[in-house]
């Protein structure tokens, strides 16, 4: 039936005839249908799960027969005869807090009922459309996709032939310039070497020159001497400082987690700084991209190494987190989510992150292709424990940076000591506390323990303290009456996911129930076992095992004791333990090491003192050699796809790899016992992934061009901006590829060339012809970036600390929620701590890059608020002062201040319109006097306003 | 607004610039500043619909006040008090108010107020009083059990992502009112559970962001927006001013250069915003009648009487959307009687002077007030004097801006925990704010990373049932 044509329900009985049902019984059946069923269905769920309405939500249709079986997104929905398994009951009966029908109001009970007989009756639906309209989207057609200029391989383009007389300085420019010849543009005139010595200052250092250093190239401007301080340049700790900052944007850096608790990340500077030193020693970019996927994974031949590719895994464990969502897989997919989002933008431009709850609109890559990358990540440990004590705020984890001979030691116990007083901090929030004397209370019992206090009793059970044997301060028993009638239900609610051991304490005598009937409700559904209490318990004399069962975070877990079947026999309840699987030797160790006195005092600490130690233990740790790495999680595992991505709907299970629309090349297959990012590095950076470089050339350009051949540096997708120069892009990445990801050689390459040195002005003619300057036919101009602000204005002072910063958020506490003040650092702004939810006012006014995000591009705003604090921060205020005084220190002759000061700050002499005006500025502001205290201050205002000048801010 | 002064567009032409630079202070010049200073993108100042309020006060109150002890009254939850709950409490809540699921009923009594009898605790005295202009949506559910989900679920429509704040999409869609005040005010921030995140702008043009005065649920009598204090004299800072004018047009008729026009211009405003901001901030020109109406001067009321005094000037001065918080002082896991009788005395007062100045001066009509915490609270007692958090089921109430006063909207189940009748998610809250604003949450949108984006992301509806 073709999908346009929709046939009122009132004409469907009259089309249904030639399928009538042959028994009466079925025509019973449709009868109920239409008179108890359909108005039900109509009224609360056509709205939305039908064709009529034009709606599908969750991908179900609720119109026709084939609708429901067939199901949404989660499968079938009705399952005929079979009540309890319908999909549509369980939602309906609202006992499911992410699955309730319809969303907005219950239905009532007797409708609830209704459906239900209908369901026991074996569903009968009349309705016979077809599902022509319910063909899942087309499927991915990957070999298409493949041929894209963004993911197909590389080929080296021809270079284009252009007239000698053009210049041209380097290949790029004959890119460039064939393009421009071709549109019928003239590029604009070459930069004067005062501006163009400014630019590259800047762009390559984040910087500017010195008078002398502009005096220098301004009287020899050659191309040989360009060279040379291109060579120079590039050898600066600058050029680190800035090209390693244009990383941190797209690595989301910072010093603090933001989310929801704004936890310092005590450690995250020493990846801060290994990003600074891998710029400046121009590491490969493909070991750069390896160290920072799977660092921790990777061989090593010294220490050094180890420390470096351990800090530089950080990158993973950097983000934003929400540490205090209470259902831990949700926070373990987040973070895993995160980092799929995170590596896919940085390295190949792709924004898997849409992926998550349905295939890409627009890019070829499905939810499967997410849930393959998202396994590896979810196989991987970033968060653990709690961080403050309390069970509801996770932790991340930390890894000891390799020192050797003893100090290694003693840290890596340091270490684990953290761990372990984490886990047993949420362990003990979850531990139920006995009133009265525990009989155990000696015993460090590990997992979670329930008492007979804390479960529900139904009908009558009697305390008893008669046992000494005991967990608690009694326990109940059932005095051998109301069987079948009694029972106990215990409600567990377990700090993770996982295999449990269940064990039930009770005292064993002979005339105890032989076979007390338990049911567990587990992660996949009710399990009976009975339990043997005329049997002494294993564990203490008091605990006895009855079975290993997995729980979710949150799911359900349940243990309902029951006592039909145990007439003339005794039912004692006392107290229930979970013990996570993986625990379990642990709490052997423990329970054995009672006796013995070197036992780690913190298996045997109360709560309270647990916080306090672990407080202490993350207080000492901050400023140990520790890395902020991940590891592999214990059990490296697949996991399922989810349904519009709600963590608690299970789709199918999705073998961990990676985008199927990138070549696989050579990339082993994921071994068993590991994540996968080991591999997942290696298929990034294999030869024939094309795509990471195209991406890292594009940003490359972007910086030092103000615009990247591909303008959308981040999205390399459809939505994204095709590039302009498409043969240009896979030149510029093949060149880098044979050049072993040398970012310095193509920075190098690139600000040689003529294009890089075009004047950014456009005269009429030009800025009609290529009005966006999508040619590149004349440089663009921009503002200097916050950093280069700042930096500048300290520079000048003379004030600028040059040395390296270290953890420069430690001493800013524990959260790095206060506003801060940068008022006596004079470090480069690169150093300085960044908080997420909480940035430097003078970072965040000039665009600096929100660390919740990466971000490729910055953006160039222009808003009152930049002008406001241009006007009125102490920080500009002070330093002009500080300048004032200096140009009165520095001027050679009366009245040089001037001069002075626009020299240091633009490398020139004011002309003589400028000289005359700014006389008349410091004339006015210092009432004439000829006092050079008085004069300083004047100058210092004169060296304000040029600071806020657009001359300043603005690189020509 | 044209969109000429876009970066790299052509540059102006010489007249044209003497043209506008000409205006100085003039607000002429402000015309197309927005854009020429990228500071808004896409679909300023365009309406949907006819819109039925021009302004938002948010009423924050930062940790989850428990419905059932102040507008969502349950007799059967006072009857039940120390029962067991026959129902499974809802997952992830602390184990301490689980194992036991004991109802716990409120300690306040209830009683009707109004014409419309609707039904307010004592802990609401002075609300009460304006029951008939309440609408009271009892249905509301939203996602994150843990705060840090809730309050960016509360604000940015979602409890794990990165998205621009309700505030921020507001002010990017109607843009300002008026160009000398940001569009988009917090007072009083809370600097946790997301923070700035809360009122930010994620991926949308940073000027969309609240401007913020004063932090944590306090607001001091002096504060003010970052840098608007001039640190030197009027008549040096003019001077200056008039040097750094010239400068910068040299620049501009060298470079043409559209961002550099920009800043001229950026300047003036700043330096407007200089003398036009701080008489709206300062409040101690109000008359003592008025500020006696919002507590303020006593000592329990008078920190949220002044934070609700300057949502109320911030609305007369054209700002679009302000929000004010109370600190985070609402999370009664224990103690709730104590807490909730002295978080409620802070802010009754206050809250009931707001809308009795609003009203008095024809403003609540086009001013949609709404009160609401992240979440509400469990009817099932936590330890033994306390509540845990409850995302399921809590209430927000609206006033004035197109709402029915005297009105509720939705039901809990019979003891206050999970919505079950007309349930309105935070989604659909937000869907039905833009609304009111002559928004439609479907067509505002932004794209960002290869889509585009929306406040109520893929879900959402209007509830159009609480329109007057």
């Amino acid at each position: 039936m073709p999908r346009s044509i929709f046939i009122p329900a009132f004409c469907l009985l009259v089309f249904a005839i030639p399928n009538a049902p042959a028994t009466e019984e079925i025509a019973k059946g449709y009868a109920f249908f239409e008179n108890e069923v359909r108005p039900i269905l109509v009224s609360s769920c056509l709205d939305c799960h039908s064709e009529e309405a034009g709606k599908r939500k969750g991908g179900l249709w609720l119109d026709r027969k084939a609708g429901w079986m067939i199901g949404g997104d989660a499968g079938p929905t009705i399952v005929p005869g079979d009540v309890d398994g319908s999909l549509f009951i369980h939602s309906i009966r609202y006992s499911d807090e992410d699955l309730q029908m319809p969303p907005k109001s219950r239905l009532k009970p007797e409708e609830i009922a209704t459906l239900e007989k209908w369901i026991a009756m074996g569903a009968p639906d009349p309705r016979n459309e077809e599902m022509a309209g319910a063909v899942r989207d087309a499927e991915i057609d990957y070999e298409a996709e493949r041929k894209g200029w963004a993911y197909r391989p590389l080929v080296r383009p021809d270079i284009p032939k252009i007239p000698q007389s053009i210049g041209a300085k380097s290949d790029v420019d004959s890119f460039i310039f064939s393009g421009l010849e071709k549109n019928g543009i003239s590029a604009a005139a070459a930069a004067m070497p005062e501006r163009l010595i400014r630019r590259l200052y800047y762009d390559l250092t984040g910087l500017p020159p010195t008078r002398e250093e502009v005096a220098a190239f301004v009287s020899d401007p050659s191309d040989a001497a360009y060279a040379k301080l291109v060579d120079d340049l590039l050898t600066r700790p600058g050029f680190g400082e800035k090209w390693g900052r244009h990383w941190l944007d797209v690595a989301r850096y910072a010093d603090s987690n933001g989310g929801d608790r704004n936890f310092t990340y005590y450690q995250a500077w020493r990846y801060r700084n290994w990003v600074i030193d891998a710029f400046y020693r121009d590491l490969s970019y493909y070991d750069f991209v390896r160290a920072q996927i799977a660092g921790d994974l990777l061989p090593w031949e010294t220490d050094q190494q180890r420390a470096d590719q351990l800090v530089a895994s950080t990158f993973l464990a950097l983000g934003p987190k929400m540490l205090t969502e209470r259902d831990k897989e949700k926070l373990w997919l987040d973070t895993a989510d995160e980092q799929v989002d995170t590596v896919g933008r940085a390295f190949l431009g792709l924004t898997l992150g849409c992926a998550r709850c349905h295939d890409h609109k627009f890019d070829p890559v499905s939810q499967e292709d997410y849930y393959a990358v998202a396994g590896i990540f979810r196989s991987t440990e970033v968060v653990t424990g709690t961080r403050n004590g309390c069970v509801n705020v996770a932790s991340w984890i930390e890894r000891p940076l390799p020192v050797g001979g003893e100090e290694g030691e003693i840290l890596k116990k340091k270490v684990e000591r953290l761990e372990l007083a984490m886990r047993l901090t949420v362990e003990k929030s979850f531990m139920k506390k006995a009133g009265g004397k525990m009989a155990l209370g000696d015993l460090p019992l590990a997992g979670v323990i329930y008492d007979n206090d804390d479960a529900e009793l139904v009908g009558e059970w009697t305390e008893s303290t008669f046992s000494s044997n005991r967990f608690g301060a009694n326990y109940v028993h059932d005095d051998q009456k109301n069987k079948g009638k009694n029972k106990i239900i215990f409600r567990g609610s377990l700090p993770e996911s996982g295999t449990y051991e269940i064990r039930f304490a009770y005292n064993a005598s002979g005339n105890r129930a032989a076979n007390l009937p338990l049911t567990v409700i587990a992660q996949d559904g009710k399990h009976k076992v009975t339990l043997d209490q005329t049997k002494a318990p294993g564990i203490g004399g008091l605990f006895q095992p009855v079975g290993r069962f997995t729980f979710e975070k949150g799911g359900d877990c349940e243990v309902i004791v029951e006592t039909h079947g145990t007439e003339g026999r005794y039912v004692i309840v006392d107290a229930l333990q979970f013990i996570a699987v993986k625990d379990i030797p642990r709490e052997a160790k423990a329970i054995a090491a009672v006796a013995e006195s070197d036992v780690d005092p913190l298996l045997r600490m109360s709560e309270g003192d647990l916080k306090k130690e672990l407080n202490k233990l993350i207080e000492d740790l901050k400023d140990e050699e520790v890395a902020m790495a991940p590891r592999d999680a214990a059990e490296p595992d697949d996991i399922h796809l989810r349904v519009r991505g709600e963590v608690g709907q299970l789709g199918k299970r999705v073998e961990r790899g990676f985008l199927k629309v990138l070549p696989t090349g050579s990339s082993a297959e994921i071994s068993e016992k590991e994540s996968g990012r080991r591999e997942l590095a290696e298929w990034l950076v294999s030869e024939e992934n094309a795509l990471l470089d195209r991406v890292i050339v594009n940003r490359i350009w972007q910086h030092l061009f103000g615009r990247g051949i591909v303008a959308s540096v981040d999205n390399f997708g459809k939505l994204g901006t095709p590039p302009t120069h498409p043969e240009l892009l896979d030149y510029l990445a093949i060149e880098f590829r044979e050049s072993g990801g040398s970012i310095k050689s193509l920075v190098r390459k690139l600000v040689l060339s003529r294009t890089y040195r075009l004047s950014s002005t456009a005269g009429e003619a030009l800025a009609k012809a290529d009005p966006e300057n999508r040619w590149f036919s004349r440089q663009n101009r921009r503002r200097l970036t916050a950093e280069e602000i700042r930096d500048s204005v300290l520079f000048f002072s003379g004030q600028l600390d040059r040395e390296p910063g270290t953890a420069t958020a430690t001493p800013h506490g524990v959260d790095l929620d206060k506003p801060f003040s940068f008022a006596k650092d004079k470090k480069r702004t690169v150093y300085l701590p960044v908080a997420r939810n909480n940035p430097a006012t003078e970072l965040a006014v000039f665009d600096a890059a929100n660390p919740d995000l990466v971000s490729g591009k910055r953006a160039q705003t222009t808003v009152p608020t930049q002008a406001l604090y241009l006007l009125n921060s102490d920080f500009l205020h002070d330093q002009s002062a500080v300048l004032g005084q200096l140009a009165a220190e520095g001027a050679s002759q009366p009245g040089g201040e001037i001069d002075w000061l626009y020299l240091t700050l633009f490398g020139r002499e004011p002309n003589p319109v400028e000289s005359q005006s700014a006389q008349g500025l410091v004339a006015d502001l210092s009432g004439g006097s000829e006092d050079p205290a008085e004069r300083a201050i004047a100058v210092g205002h004169l060296a304000h306003v040029l600071l806020a000048s657009s001359e300043f801010l603005y690189l020509d | 607004m044209t969109s000429c002064n876009r970066y790299d567009a052509p540059a102006p032409t010489r007249r044209r610039f003497l043209e506008s630079a000409a205006c100085g202070f003039g607000s002429v010049a402000l015309a197309g500043l927005a854009n020429a200073a990228g500071e808004i993108g896409g679909t300023a100042n365009r309406f949907h619909h006819a819109p039925r309020a021009k302004r938002v006060i948010f009423l924050f109150m930062h940790g989850g006040p428990s419905q059932v002890d102040t507008f969502d009254y349950k007799p059967e939850l006072q009857k039940r008090d120390g029962q067991r709950l026959p129902f499974a409490p809802a997952k992830n809540l602390d184990p301490t108010s689980t194992s036991q699921a004991k109802l716990l009923g409120s300690p306040w009594q209830f009683s009707q107020h109004g014409q419309s009898g609707l039904w307010v605790s004592e802990l609401f005295p002075e609300v009460a009083k304006h029951a008939d202009d309440l609408c009271v949506v009892r249905s509301v559910q939203s996602k994150g059990q843990s705060h840090g989900q809730a309050v960016c679920m509360l604000h940015t429509g979602t409890d794990n992502f990165v998205r621009p704040s309700v505030g921020a999409w507001v002010n990017y869609g109607l843009g300002r009112d008026n160009q000398d005040l940001p569009g988009f005010v917090s007072i009083s921030p809370s600097a946790s559970h997301g923070g700035p995140r809360n009122y930010g702008p994620a991926f949308l043009p940073a000027a969309n962001q609240a401007t913020t005065i004063g932090a944590n649920g306090k607001l001091s009598e002096e504060a003010s927006f970052d840098f608007l204090r001039p640190r030197s004299k009027a008549a040096i800072q003019e001077r200056k001013l008039q040097f750094l004018r010239e400068r910068n047009r040299e620049h501009f008729e060298r470079t043409q250069y559209a961002p550099a026009e920009g800043m001229i211009k950026s300047m003036e405003m700043a330096y407007r915003m200089q003398a036009s901001a701080p008489p709206v901030i300062d409040t101690k020109d109000e008359p003592e009648h008025i500020r006696e109406l919002y507590g303020i001067g006593e000592e329990k009321t008078d920190n949220y009487g002044r934070q609700c005094l300057l949502a109320r000037r911030f609305a007369e001065a054209g700002v679009r959307y302000i929000q004010v918080s109370t600190p985070n002082v609402w999370d009664q896991h224990g103690n709730l009687k104590a807490g909730h009788e002295k978080n409620s005395l802070a802010v009754d007062k206050p809250i009931a002077g707001l809308l009795t100045d609003l009203k008095q001066r024809g403003m609540l009509e086009d001013t949609l007030v709404v009160w609401s915490g992240e979440f509400g609270r469990t009817p099932i007692v936590q330890g033994k004097n306390g509540r845990d958090h409850n995302p399921q089921g809590f209430t927000v109430w609206m006033a004035g801006g197109g709402v029915k006063g005297g009105f509720t909207y939705g039901e809990t189940d019979e003891f206050g925990y999970y919505a079950v009748k007309d349930k309105v998610h935070m989604h659909d809250l937000h869907a039905t704010m833009l609304h009111l604003l002559g928004l439609d949450h479907e067509r505002l949108t932004y794209r960002y990373a290869g889509r585009d984006f929306r406040l109520t992301d893929v879900y959402g509806e209007v509830v159009d049932g609480i329109f007057a």
